[in-house]
């Protein structure tokens, strides 16, 4: 994957207003390609077919213990 | 001043000093002069404190020994001083957030948890040191002077809640608060020898605490045992209509989980993968004899294998990067120099990611948190995971420009910690014993959603056999 330097400056220059030079571009980069590769590594590994970013807070209270969701239930709805 | 058989009551663990002022064996002034006292010799070898509030406390001791004196109903906490990472709001208070660019900042509100340790009677003794708003896994902090381990002033304490590990550690504290969204709370426990918890995401509220990740940040209590650190809990978890991500549940029984022992009990273990990579020989010997432990107190260990292990660090740094930069974007374009280079550069890299980058490590978190879910606790109970893989290092080995090889050492610093954050799932760390250098080492213990109470379970268990706990460190010497 491929995350071109230049390209990084001018981004944060004309969205953010902010000029960096290319040491941290560079620095900014080394985090960034690698993360963007483990994400694509995980989108094809995993099926998010029709899953919402909210199933996350469905998830944990679905996997909780039984006497958990049961207090969730007593409580009113167990989610945030 | 002891306890008139020569203790210093700055020694004893919150639980022990709780009960004392109640039955008045000790009173709450007696224990903030004596944390002051202790801080008084140890703070400029640590720097663990940012403030202290000594008259303050010292006046809310008094109003504490007259509640007791009078008979009053008493809270877990009553009397108890307590001081914690220096970024909870409170009322016309700066809270640091171990920076320049928010060190004037007062607060409007007081944070929940701040609110809850007070009405439990906690006292307020002091801020504690941290990494610069809360970014780093060490405890560097150029702005008000590197946390320093209690066990060897010349290592680091973890970050990014440096100043509550180095304090509950040097007994300068009885427990306190930091916050966990990469780590923060666990590293500086582990490498400090004592216990801290990352909470399931949602169990302890974020309302008026510095933010850094909507997505990650926990709150978490630490101490030095483990019923102190359930107790906090018990305290200061459980739903707060205040935060819009607090989940709806009752606090949790993790004081009363502590009785429970461990007979029957299944504990997942990992053979391979993310976890044993980079793990010291010294520190996979710690755990091994701590699995023996737990066994020979009743457990069963269960062979267990993790999948998407080795991408929940980098997913979790897309949310981290983008939410940090969010909430610090002000600071980043209109005072970038009043930021340390390297907090500067790891919060810089969120202006980087597509907005679909974001959105889709958003979107796979929860399957992701199924699968993991599924394979982990199919078959145990709890997970018993290694937090760090060696000891902490040393401070200028790890400072910009250090040793070779540290900018690698200090990258995966993190690796074990940071997928639960990404999960969402609560982990406790636990003392384990030493390495040959003096230096603390830890496991943590790792749950189902929301199931804080089977880590402090089988965390009692095995610290009953163990009492790591009662080990603190030597006086340092005073810097010549």
């Amino acid at each position: 994957m491929e995350l071109d330097v230049e390209m990084l400056i001018r981004t944060v220059r004309d969205l953010h207003g902010l000029e960096i030079d290319r040491d941290l571009a560079e620095r900014m980069r080394s985090t960034i390609v690698p993360a963007l590769q483990d994400l694509a590594a995980a989108t094809a590994a995993v099926d998010t077919d029709g899953v919402e970013p909210s199933d996350f807070e469905a998830a944990l209270l679905d996997l909780a213990p039984d006497r958990v969701r049961a207090q969730a239930a007593r409580f009113g709805g167990g989610g945030a | 001043m002891t306890d008139g058989r020569n203790t210093d009551l700055a020694e004893l663990d919150l639980a022990t000093a709780a009960e004392g002022v109640r039955s008045g064996k000790w009173s709450s002034r007696e224990l903030v002069e004596a944390s002051l006292r202790r801080i008084e010799r140890w703070n400029p070898q640590v720097n663990a404190y940012v403030s202290v509030e000594a008259e303050d406390c010292l006046a809310a001791a008094d109003l504490a020994d007259a509640a007791v004196a009078r008979g009053d109903s008493l809270g877990p906490l009553h009397g108890v001083p307590l001081a914690h990472k220096d970024l909870f709001d409170r009322p016309g208070k700066k809270a640091s957030c171990g920076s320049q660019v928010r060190r004037e900042i007062e607060g409007r509100t007081t944070s929940t948890v701040i609110q809850r340790l007070a009405d439990a009677g906690g006292l307020y003794l002091g801020g504690l040191n941290m990494s610069e708003l809360a970014v780093g896994p060490t405890g560097h902090n150029l702005h008000y002077g590197h946390c320093r381990n209690p066990w060897n002033t010349e290592r680091f304490t973890g970050g990014s809640s440096s100043g509550t590990g180095a304090a509950v550690a040097a007994r300068l504290t009885f427990g306190g608060l930091g916050t966990d969204t990469g780590g923060s709370v666990r590293l500086p426990s582990a490498f400090c020898g004592i216990v801290g918890l990352k909470p399931t995401q949602g169990r302890i509220s974020r309302h008026g605490v510095m933010g850094l990740s909507y997505s990650l940040d926990n709150v978490g209590p630490m101490g030095r045992t483990v019923r102190d650190v359930a107790r906090m809990t018990d305290v200061v978890a459980g739903h707060d209509p205040r935060d819009v991500t607090s989940a709806r549940l009752p606090a949790p029984a993790c004081e009363a989980a502590t009785a429970r022992g461990v007979k029957g009990l299944r504990i997942g273990i990992v053979e391979d993968g993310l976890y044993l990579q980079n793990l010291s020989d010294e520190a996979a010997g710690l755990i091994d004899a701590a699995k023996a432990v737990l066994t020979g107190a009743g457990a069963q260990l269960v062979p267990v294998t993790l999948p998407h292990q080795e991408l929940l660090a980098n997913l979790s740094n897309i949310l981290l990067g983008a939410e940090a930069c969010m909430y610090n974007r002000s600071a980043l374009t209109g005072r970038p120099l009043d930021i340390q280079p390297q907090v500067r550069a790891r919060l810089m890299a969120g202006f980087g990611y597509p907005a679909l980058a974001y959105t889709r490590a958003l979107q796979l978190r929860g399957p992701i948190l199924r699968d993991v879910v599924a394979a982990g606790f199919a078959k145990a109970d709890v997970l018993l995971l290694p937090i760090i893989n060696t000891t902490a290092q040393g401070i200028a080995e790890t400072d910009v420009g250090g040793a070779p090889g540290m900018a690698e050492f200090i990258a995966q610093v993190s690796n074990c910690s940071r997928p639960l954050n990404y999960l969402g799932l609560p982990g406790l760390v636990t003392p384990c014993g030493f390495g040959a250098d003096g230096m603390p080492l830890a496991f943590q213990l790792v749950g189902r959603p929301f199931d804080e109470e089977t880590l402090f379970q089988a965390a009692a268990a095995y610290e009953a056999e163990t009492r790591w706990c009662d080990r603190s460190p030597p006086e340092p010497k005073a810097a010549a």
